[in-house]
């Protein structure tokens, strides 16, 4: 017993934690993000990784299964803790690694059979749908011969660890092939909060996608938006405008670099991100913001691994309503982050104008906020299309390069429907 | 020592590392019993088990792995023996290789190595 607790403090010291971040929680987000360096915690890519599940942000209804989905896979010892504003992230995580810590609590809170899951802060039993499947682990073989046995009939549907197997459909070389399908989201990390795509896969590639954002409740102005919607008020300085646009974008290269697996790029993004927002010296921050987007636009491998990917005409991102870089940059993955970091180069240099911005010229981070259909809303629009034919690996990219806003979208927002 | 003796102890040893393994999770484990998962793909159920068929694409590539997979079995003893049997092996082995490749160049011109 003392041992085991022993264990569990040495692990707690240091415990790996799980971003799950929804739909107007962007500046939460950030803040976790930030205190999560400044303390050295690792972020946890999964639940099977994770000691502690923060939760950053109102969860609205429709994410309330999928949020104990994620808590139910995550293993003892375990913490679940949530903020639900900036200045509350520091207590939070506090509180959920003295839990995590806590050999009696951890114990207590262990899943009875039968038991429902309670709700609340701390470690939480799990039982609901789904759960009593048995896992998939020993029913695999079995599973695997029904379908053998049935190939030749066209639509038999089998079981493997409780769930149906994958039924057969025309691929594009005109055999059949099993088409799986397989939900993507709300909470993958380094993902635009809420989004959800539908894949249609077989093998790794996709035959058919829908896009769509949950949880959209419209509460709260964008957060990337901010200067924007207060210019047409009281006036935003032009720095300022500046500084929100580059955070915004750092953010969305740091995701995109994160997914292509170029992790110490995706550090300086999230390090350069907050700088800006903490509004750090232009002397010393501008510099390093150019710096690290020349760094990023000149590499070589980078751009193999993205040319030819997701490519977007202009033509089509003005009929579907995108606006912003993605419209700028008119052609593939490779040519929308260097989009990116030629803009952010450019807004770095205007750090400590301090003259009003005009409103009539302000532009946001992804398009324009103009009263018609939000420009996060032309960007799921477009994800279906630029899916199709993708392999599983591109459509990561594909998404990052696009990093659709949940925070724009009002209540009844163009994509809320597609994916519920 | 016999060898018979040797290899016993060994498994005794193999046994007794795994129990001791095994008892340390038991003993020192918050939960005593492994959670049971699905896989994750950010909080939705999966719809079906991700078990499904391969392409047949892989059945190609699988028999140009062979090709080369063979190749190399036959050039490991063939490495020994080559100076003392001398050129005629030398001749064997390149015919054989040719052999081989005239499939590989085949696949390939049949399109196995060409992805998605």
């Amino acid at each position: 017993m003392g041992l085991t607790q022993a264990l569990l403090r040495v692990g707690a010291a240091r415990p790996h934690v799980m971003i799950a971040s929804v739909p107007g929680g962007t500046e939460v987000r950030l803040a976790a993000e930030a205190e999560l360096r400044r303390r050295g915690w690792p972020a946890a890519p999964s639940p099977a990784d994770a000691d502690v599940l923060l939760i950053a942000g109102n969860v609205p209804g429709e994410l309330d299964d999928p949020v104990a989905e994620v808590w139910r896979a995550v293993p003892a010892p375990r913490a679940r803790t949530q903020a639900v504003s900036p200045d509350e992230v520091p207590a939070a995580l506090d509180r959920a690694r003295s839990l995590a810590g806590d050999l009696s609590r951890q114990r207590a809170a262990l899943p009875v059979p039968g038991d429902p899951p309670d709700e609340g802060e701390g470690p939480q039993a799990g039982g609901g749908p789904g759960h009593k499947n048995g896992g998939p682990g020993g029913m695999q073989m079995p599973g695997g011969m029904d379908m053998a046995g049935g190939m030749g009939m066209a639509g038999e549907m089998g079981m493997a660890g409780g769930l149906r197997v994958a039924s057969r459909g025309e691929d594009r070389d005109g055999l059949k092939l099993d088409q799986l399908h397989v939900p993507l989201g709300p909470f993958l990390p380094d993902w635009p909060a809420g989004l959800v795509v539908r894949v249609t896969l077989q093998g790794d590639v996709i035959q058919h996608a829908t896009a769509g954002f949950v949880g959209v409740t419209g509460e709260g102005r964008p957060y990337w938006y901010e200067p924007w919607l207060r210019a047409a008020g009281e006036r935003a300085d032009v720095g300022e405008a500046a500084r929100r646009r580059t955070a915004a974008y750092l953010d969305s290269l740091g995701r995109f670099l994160a997914v292509a697996g170029w992790d110490l790029a995706a550090v300086t993004a999230r390090r350069l991100r907050d700088e800006s927002l903490a509004n750090a010296p232009e002397a010393t921050l501008g510099p390093a913001v150019r710096k690290f987007a020349r760094r990023v636009c000149r590499s070589r491998v980078l751009a193999w691994a993205t040319r030819g990917l997701g490519v977007l005409s202009p033509a089509e991102a003005v009929a579907a309503g995108v606006g912003g870089p993605a419209l700028r940059a008119g052609g593939d993955v490779c040519t929308r982050y260097r989009q990116w970091c030629a803009e952010v180069a450019e807004a770095a240099a205007v750090f400590a104008d301090r003259s009003p911005a005009d409103p009539g010229l302000l532009e946001g981070p992804r398009g324009p906020l103009d009263g018609r259909a939000a420009p996060s809303a032309g960007l799921v629009a477009v994800l279906p299309g630029l899916l199709a034919g993708a392999e599983f690996a591109a459509a990561r990219l594909i998404i990052a390069s696009l990093d659709p806003d949940a925070d724009e979208l009002a209540p009844a927002g163009v994509g809320a429907g597609h994916g519920g | 020592m016999s060898a018979f003796a040797a290899v016993l102890v060994l498994l005794a040893m193999v046994l007794l590392v795994a129990a001791a393994i095994y008892a340390a999770g038991w003993l020192l484990g918050v939960a005593r019993s492994p959670l049971p998962v699905v896989p994750f793909t950010g909080g939705l159920p999966p719809a079906e088990h991700a078990f499904s068929r391969f392409h047949v694409r892989w059945y190609a590539l699988a028999m140009l792995f062979l090709a080369f997979d063979m190749e190399m079995i036959f050039m490991y003893p063939w490495t020994l023996v080559i100076s003392a049997v001398g050129p005629s092996a030398v001749i064997e082995m390149f015919t054989f290789l040719a052999v081989l490749l005239a499939g590989v160049a085949y696949a390939w011109r049949e399109g196995a190595l060409r992805w998605a």
